[in-house]
């Protein structure tokens, strides 16, 4: 039981208190640019998680390995990224056998599941967590970025029938409404995470 | 040839923007009137400033957005009447200017202005100052010590029952002055008897429905019974719940904004009754011993997904109305008919 | 767009994060107009991303001597690897020629620089009564400045100023070229 709420207290906290969006403004460039209907933001969320769960698993390996040297702080990243690449690599190709990719997906859509996934993993790594709940923190955080993405973008919807200054149209009031959204999520939970 | 615009003739209603914000404003005074009646008349100067101040702010935005300022529309200044309110008696001014400012030219302006902003301006102007100022904003001076026009160190400044809740313990406070408001706490969040009263006031104006507020207080009544804080009856808990923080204001006077609310019944009631029993579940949680503004922002970020899941709804509703009327279902002859049409 | 919202929350930080986001735009863009096409598009990202981390780290072992700073930045130093101003030079649109790629990455990496040092002052003023680490008296102290949420509303601000600023100089362009054309056709 105690395990139970323990790996739900994980999930929940990498899903809302320490939300992607906005308590760190990763995929906020993204989601301006790119989400274009929510099954697509569903589509890299579910990308995001299995890209950063599965990256996660060899290199937490890797971290109880080396993680006293003192070079590991800088072959990690390098890691993450190699075996992002790879698994992302694998995904597309087991995705493309299966005939579910009708299109190769844009390249800025792959930065930016990469720039997620890469994010994901390396916090997950950094809060030094047992295997388990660094797996879960990745399927956490991703499932939180998604449902944040799906918030914007709602407002996004709500936001077009305003007619808004002209000067304040696309980017500056997307960022005005992150950021409110983000004080209120602040205020709710209310701790500063370091970055 | 020069065009006017017009309200269409056979459009005929008594009600517009300037009756409802009048309406408010009318519903204010009295809560204005007793914070002068336990602080003095530094009330008035903060509730005169935040008007001041809002309705600048307002003026100038739509100056700059290349719109003629709107005297008759008394937005700004309902903003700047409800968010001292919200607030210690002994908020600073700078306080009060920074949340009204964040509330018109962050929260309302670039939005679109009147009746197109998403957020409540009192209540994220007032969250706002709240998370720059968390120690001005939940300390709160001793009802009836007369406060000066600036407040120094010399005055005292206390928790408010709402603290005592979050550590676990029952305030050591009777219910009756919780409900006469002879407790420390925000301007005008203290004074139940008479919000209630506020509250009759605006539902017999038709300024605002029943549904909202009945369903925040019962989301927020729900959880408050379900996770009680307090070692005490249930129904001391839940009332010791309502009454501490901002819940009643926040029903009598920021959960029924027209512009941020749903617009059909049942939609209302889900927003209502999520508010309620968000703004609840994240006091057992949450950094700061009231959660209601930050609840009541999150779920205007939402409120545009109920509003179309609404529709979807009583579209599905009326079809199946239709449908009904239409094709009433045939109800099958009884035994005995059967038997007496054989004979 | 994390980078200048969240980091920037002191003069040096947001600086040194500029030079992070130099370190893997401008190799990575430079590389993209001279091997670029030679590389299947399947295989790109990985490559530019693996150069640009290269890149990051690099620096991050020049200015090792940083440590506050560093812990400071934290995730965001190896994710200015997958900074947008890369991924448009590099991937989306690669440059023909290198000097055009170096003109390119370096003035979008000098515009960066001007928007971080200018909001990390803002905030470390106001949010922190400091400037470059030196205490100062501010007029007033806003701590929210010091979290992520006024980024967001900084950024949305300031890009709302330069639309506004942008109209107002290209209103005032088109007002004087429409007449000149139009003293043109009164002297023919």
């Amino acid at each position: 039981m105690n395990l139970i709420v323990s790996m739900l207290a994980v999930l929940v906290s990498s899903a809302v208190i320490e939300n992607l969006l906005f308590a760190r403004a990763i995929g906020a460039d993204h989601i301006l640019r790119q989400t274009r209907s929510y099954r697509f933001i569903i589509e890299f969320g579910l990308g995001a998680a299995v890209i950063s769960g599965v990256t996660v698993m060899p290199l937490w390996w890797l971290s109880q390995t080396f993680g006293r040297e003192s070079w590991w702080n800088y072959a990690r990243s390098m890691a993450a990224v190699l075996l992002i690449a790879v698994v992302s690599l694998l995904l597309t190709i087991a995705m493309a056998a299966a005939g579910r990719i009708q299109r190769p997906m844009r390249l800025v859509d792959q930065g930016a599941v990469y720039s997620a996934s890469l994010a994901i993993v390396l916090l997950s790594l950094t809060a030094k967590m047992a295997f388990l709940p660094s797996v879960l923190y990745c399927f956490g955080a991703s499932a939180g970025l998604a449902a944040a993405m799906i918030l914007v973008h709602a407002g996004r919807e709500r936001l077009e029938l305003c007619v808004l200054p002209r000067s304040f149209e696309g980017l500056p009031i997307t960022m005005i409404y992150i950021g409110i959204l983000s004080l209120a999520i602040y205020g709710l939970i209310g701790h500063q995470l370091p970055t | 040839m020069k065009l006017r615009t017009q309200n269409p003739p056979h459009i005929r209603s008594r009600e517009s923007n300037l009756t409802m914000m009048t309406d408010i404003v009318i519903a204010t005074l009295p809560l204005y009137a007793m914070a002068v009646y336990y602080y003095g008349t530094r009330a008035l100067l903060l509730g005169g400033f935040g008007v001041i101040v809002s309705s600048l702010a307002d003026g100038a935005c739509q100056l700059l957005a290349g719109k003629i300022p709107n005297i008759r529309d008394l937005s700004g200044a309902v903003t700047g009447l409800l968010i001292p309110l919200l607030l210690p008696a002994s908020a600073g001014y700078s306080m009060i200017l920074l949340a009204a400012l964040f509330g018109i030219a962050v929260a309302k302006q670039p939005f679109g202005g009147m009746g197109q902003n998403i957020f409540n301006p009192a209540a994220a102007g007032t969250a706002f100052a709240m998370i720059c100022w968390p120690k001005s904003a939940f300390a709160y001076p001793i009802p009836f010590e007369r406060l000066p026009a600036m407040v120094d160190d010399t005055v005292r400044l206390v928790s408010s029952p709402a603290y005592s809740l979050s550590l676990g313990g029952t305030p050591n406070i009777d219910l009756l002055d919780m409900l006469l408001g002879n407790v420390p706490g925000p301007m005008g969040g203290t004074n139940i008897l008479v919000l209630l009263t506020c509250l009759i006031f605006l539902i017999v104006r038709k300024t605002v429905g029943l549904a909202m507020p009945a369903a925040f207080l019962g989301g927020a009544s729900l959880v408050a019974l379900l996770t009680p804080r307090v070692d005490a009856p249930a129904l001391t808990a839940v009332a010791y719940e309502l009454m501490s923080g901002l819940l009643v204001i926040g029903a009598v006077f920021l959960i029924n904004d027209p512009v941020t609310s749903p617009k059909r019944t049942l939609p209302k009631i889900f927003y209502g009754f999520g508010t309620g029993a968000l703004s609840v579940a994240f006091r057992h949680i949450g950094r700061y011993e009231e959660s209601f503004l930050f609840a009541l922002l999150v779920m205007n970020a939402t409120v545009w997904i109920i509003d179309v899941w609404g529709e979807h709804l009583a579209h599905a509703m009326r079809r199946k109305n239709r449908e009904f009327k239409t094709n009433p279902p045939v109800s099958e002859p009884a035994e005995q008919d059967v038997g007496a049409a054989q004979k | 767009m994390p980078f200048v919202i969240v980091p920037t929350l002191s003069l040096r930080a947001g600086l040194l994060m500029s030079a992070f986001l130099a370190a893997a735009t401008i190799p990575s863009a430079v590389l993209a107009s001279l091997v670029g096409r030679k590389i299947p598009p399947l295989f790109s990202l990985p490559f530019y991303g693996a150069v640009s981390t290269g890149c990051v780290l690099l620096l991050r072992l020049c200015v090792s001597g940083q440590a506050l700073l560093l812990e400071d930045l934290g995730v965001y130093v190896p994710l200015a690897a997958f900074n947008g101003m890369m991924l448009e030079l590099a991937l989306v649109h690669p440059r023909r020629r290198a000097s055009d790629a170096l003109h390119d990455a370096v003035m979008m990496c000098f515009g960066f620089l001007l928007v971080a040092a200018f909001l990390s002052a803002l905030r470390e003023f106001l949010g922190s009564g400091s400037l470059w680490g030196v205490p100062l008296t501010a007029p007033i102290r806003i701590r929210g400045l010091v979290l992520p949420f006024s980024g967001f509303i900084l950024i949305g601000f300031l890009s709302a100023l330069f639309r506004r600023v942008d109209s107002i100089i290209i209103g005032r362009m088109l007002r004087a070229s429409r007449r000149t054309a139009k003293q043109g056709g009164d002297a023919v």
